[in-house]
């Protein structure tokens, strides 16, 4: 069977969904954030780490996953999905729909109400290494219970 | 409390000119720290009793998560599988869940980002269940940190079998002693 291609990158908004796929010129997460913020300077994005900027792209009300497989073992793929404080119920639907594209996965880090302080940033995380797919039908699940922002979706 | 290099197995020494980053940190829940810095990177595997058909030095990671498992937590067999299968971010869970603060260092040393970020690290602390020898532990790993830009503290609690986790981002020179001041606070308040 053909090996499904993830992203390496993905940005969901309101409007479009950004997908930028592994190329072998880019080598890390900052080089596929550069091909998305020059299409999004209104961003005004501070941050100079993959993480940091991935926040702050969320606090503009985005979703991102980020495909953060180590390349020595990329047979175990990981991922981190971070979640914006107010999503719209089409976000969350869209977001819904990755846990069909993330069942090879074996790790993933969920990402869930970014505060900013003078410290820096904080948030909250759910983790799983097993089952991915039922793990993330959970959190949104529950999403609304830890998040009042969030509609409760219908199944 | 007692240091050990997990790479060689015998009393951690800084390097006397403490030019060598710390690689990965791991406080066992009696305190003792099993530690390693950057002056193995690039060594070859065989030095350390490993064979490897694909990789002949130690360059990342899971390379000196499997020389680590060679020598500790023998009975663990979550940690043993992850280290030979190289699933590095199981064998990182695994320790947190074995009571095990973890310190790892996932600097980008390369290129144009070493520039920008500098050096960034992330504590993975079991909130719930961490002992006072590992409160007093991670207090010596201190000076080890502090040259680091960014530290990734994250707090793990165990809920209904699940991990969660708070995360916040300090500078090395703060991280230790704001988590260790949130967990002090909160002891006098209970």
């Amino acid at each position: 069977m053909e090996e499904r291609k993830l992203p390496k990158l993905l940005v969901l908004s309101d409007q479009q969904a950004d997908s930028f796929y592994p190329q072998k010129a880019l080598q890390n997460h900052m080089d596929y954030w550069d091909l998305y913020l020059q299409n999004h300077p209104e961003l005004k994005i501070q941050s100079t780490s993959k993480v940091g900027v991935a926040l702050e792209v969320a606090y503009h009300n985005r979703a991102i996953f980020m495909d953060i497989s180590a390349k020595e073992a990329d047979h175990f793929k990981s991922g981190l999905l971070i979640l914006p404080n107010l999503p719209s119920l089409k976000l969350q639907q869209d977001i819904a729909l990755l846990e069909d594209i993330l069942q090879d996965f074996s790790f993933l880090e969920i990402v869930y109400n970014i505060r900013q302080n003078n410290q820096g940033w904080t948030y909250q995380s759910k983790i799983s290494c097993s089952n991915i797919p039922s793990f993330i039908g959970e959190f949104l699940e529950d999403w609304s219970t830890v998040n009042p922002s969030v509609l409760k979706m219908k199944k | 409390m007692k240091k050990i290099d997990f790479m060689t197995n015998q009393e951690y020494v800084m390097p006397s000119d403490n030019n060598q980053d710390l690689k990965m940190a791991i406080i066992l829940p009696d305190g003792t720290i099993l530690m390693t810095d950057k002056s193995h990177d690039d060594e070859p595997f065989g030095n350390y009793g490993i064979t490897d058909s694909e990789r002949r030095f130690i360059t990342v990671h899971v390379d000196y998560a499997r020389v680590l498992a060679k020598h500790f937590f023998l009975d663990n067999d979550i940690i043993q599988e992850a280290a030979k299968t190289e699933n590095l971010y199981t064998f990182l869970m695994e320790i947190v869940h074995s009571g095990c603060i973890l310190f790892n260092n996932n600097t980008t040393y390369t290129g144009p980002m070493f520039i920008l970020h500098q050096k960034h690290g992330q504590l993975l602390i079991p909130d719930d269940v961490v002992t006072e020898e590992q409160l007093a532990s991670l207090q010596e790993l201190e000076p080890f940190i502090q040259s680091f830009r960014s530290i990734e503290v994250k707090k793990f609690h165990i809920l209904n079998g699940k991990d969660e986790a708070e995360t916040i981002y300090s500078s090395g020179e703060d991280a230790i002693s704001t988590y260790l001041g949130e967990k002090y606070g909160r002891k006098k308040i209970t």
